[in-house]
């Protein structure tokens, strides 16, 4: 079947980059990803301000930080790390591990943090000496496309390969699906919505995806409560929510409850009133597709109540919250929504609250991130043990916990994997290490347990598999 | 006066034309043999063209680019000859056996 020609000239522009690539010592390698990870960050700003701009969504300033996580934070986890040549030996066991690079990475951007994932991903794929493709959401074409050329020409001024990094204009469908599929990739990175980390799982490439959050924050009875609420607040309204790790639904422990509505109300967060709720629901959901509205990723508290019509709002409330009295496809605020909204519960019990946290985990959330405010160890395992989430986040806020770096020691990344439970393969933060083959040399080490083993034993059926173990052991 | 090392020279017979490039064709190597590798490969028709990579250990992206233009150039298929292992991995990895006969 004929390739289109921007797809073969792309992969074959890539081909040739990985190639060359491949001849790249460690010491090459960082004074490129240096290079790189300083270029991005001294235009942190004005990526910040272009995508804010191009999207309509988010703070910038608030894409300024996310811009400095993905190039400071993000440089100081893998600075360091070998990830050329021979990287690990050990004489004992004989296995000598080399790291190999896996070729040509497609890279899908998604529209809530254009430059910041584009940054991020080019400086993992350039340490891993793998040639990469930004392809960027339609709606941030302009600043992901400014942030490639940024990082490429600094890649060059450190004599990287020729179209080490490239920027592919979504075209048609057909041109991205084909370029997905097309042999000569060797991974698509895709972070994005349902649809297109489908696509990247359907399409024969390997791939690395992300999965939809619908993060359930628990605030349990020996919280630090004024500390909880301003953590929570810090979070949601970073970025106006765009964070797919933001919290979704606050669970409060009822004895608790009078001291943080007291909280939340000092901070300015407004409790909708039931017809208040009714009115946001025709905004913030899309009924038939079952699905948050696009139209309010990333606005402001201001903007969504002018959407909603929502008169009674002042114009310095943080959050929307909405009291809520269940869970599911009828209760559309029950489901991620990526903007300054809360839903809100109460449970008169530890075990009602950590049930109302596995329903809001497991309605549109499994496998992403879970959070507790809570100074009880015991409670905070009991709490993770039942969720589904790759990462559950203790005392911090949630946006900025789960991309780590800044609140916890998880690697910075904007790629969060969620598990088989999201149809991923990991739940790990997504880093540079993912982006490698690992090759091992193996030198003889002999099992001296199988020489214990007589085939005669083995061949005979009647031999027990007690016997056959015992024998395994035997002065071992 | 200090003699700028040669790069790369050429060998002519009536049916080929080798290029014998003589060190690490790095970018700023392939800027030095850019010039005096097109006029040959301009006047080469109706003979094979021939790269001799005996003395080269590494390749750069331009040096894939010669590759091409050498395909283009010429009669029948470029052939690269003499490659050391690190640089037939660039070939094949680029997928230049498509384009040339890697002996």
């Amino acid at each position: 079947m004929e390739v289109s020609p921007i797809v073969d000239e792309t992969l074959a522009k890539a081909c040739g980059a990985a190639a060359v690539f491949t001849q790249f010592d460690q010491a090459q390698v960082d004074r490129i990803v240096r290079a790189v990870f300083l270029a991005g960050l001294s235009q942190r700003v004005r990526l910040a301000r272009m995508a804010c701009e191009e999207t309509g969504l988010g703070k910038w300033q608030d894409k300024v930080w996310k811009n400095v996580l993905a190039t400071l934070y993000v440089y100081d986890d893998i600075k360091d790390v070998k990830t050329v040549g021979i990287i690990a030996e050990d004489p004992v066991s004989g296995i000598t591990e080399i790291a190999q690079p896996l070729g040509p990475i497609l890279a899908i951007i998604p529209v809530t943090n254009p430059t910041s994932t584009t940054l991020f991903k080019i400086l993992i794929a350039l340490k891993t000496r793998n040639p990469i493709i930004i392809s960027g959401h339609h709606r941030a074409t302009g600043c992901c496309r400014e942030a490639v050329r940024i990082c490429y020409e600094a890649a060059l001024r450190e004599d990287a390969p020729e179209d080490c990094i490239q920027f592919f204009d979504r075209g048609s469908r057909e041109e991205t699906r084909e370029l997905m599929s097309d042999r000569r990739l060797a991974l698509i990175l895709a972070t994005g919505g349902e649809s297109v980390v489908k696509a990247a799982y359907s399409s024969s490439t390997p791939a690395i995806g992300v999965g939809a959050g619908n993060v359930p924050v628990f605030i349990e009875r020996t919280a630090d409560i004024p500390f909880a609420i301003d953590q929570i607040l810090l979070s949601k309204t970073f970025d106006n929510g765009t964070v797919c790790a933001s919290e979704q639904a606050l669970v409060v422990d009822s004895e608790i409850s009078r001291p943080v509505r007291e909280e939340l109300l000092k901070r300015k967060a407004h409790f909708l009133t039931p017809d208040e709720i009714r009115l946001l629901e025709t905004v913030a959901y899309d009924r038939e597709r079952q699905v948050m509205n696009a139209d309010i990723i990333g606005q402001s508290v201001g903007k969504i109540a002018a959407m909603a019509g929502l008169t009674t709002i002042s114009p310095d409330a943080s959050i929307l919250l909405a009291e809520l009295d269940g869970i599911g496809d009828k209760i559309p605020l029950s489901s991620e929504i990526l903007a300054p909204i809360l839903a809100y519960y109460e449970a008169d019990s530890l075990n009602n609250a950590v049930n109302l946290c596995i329903d809001i985990n497991y309605h549109g959330g499994i496998g992403h991130t879970a959070s507790i405010f809570s100074n009880d160890d015991e409670k905070i395992k009991q709490f993770a043990l039942l969720m589904n989430a790759g990462r559950v986040l203790v005392n911090m806020p949630s946006s900025q916990g789960a991309v780590g770096g800044l609140f916890n020691t998880l690697p910075t990344s904007f790629t969060l994997g969620c598990g088989t439970g999201g149809k991923n393969i990991t739940t790990d933060n997504v880093t540079a290490r993912h982006l490698l083959n690992i090759q091992r040399i193996c030198r003889r080490r002999v099992n001296e347990r199988t020489g214990q083993l007589a085939e005669k034993m083995l061949f005979d059926e009647n031999i027990a598999a007690a016997a056959i173990e015992k024998a395994y052991y035997m002065n071992y | 006066m200090e003699q700028e090392e040669k790069l790369i020279d050429f060998k002519e017979s009536a049916e080929e034309l080798t290029c014998v490039f003589l060190n690490r064709m790095d970018t700023p190597a392939t800027v030095k043999v850019e010039k005096a590798l097109r006029e040959q490969l301009a006047s080469v028709s109706e003979r094979r063209i021939v790269f001799d990579l005996g003395k080269v250990d590494y390749i750069a992206s331009s040096f894939l680019r010669f590759c091409v233009l050498a395909s283009k150039a010429g009669k029948g298929k470029l052939a690269i000859i003499n490659i050391m292992p690190a640089v037939r991995k660039v070939l094949k990895i680029a997928g230049f056996e498509t384009i040339a006969e890697l002996r």
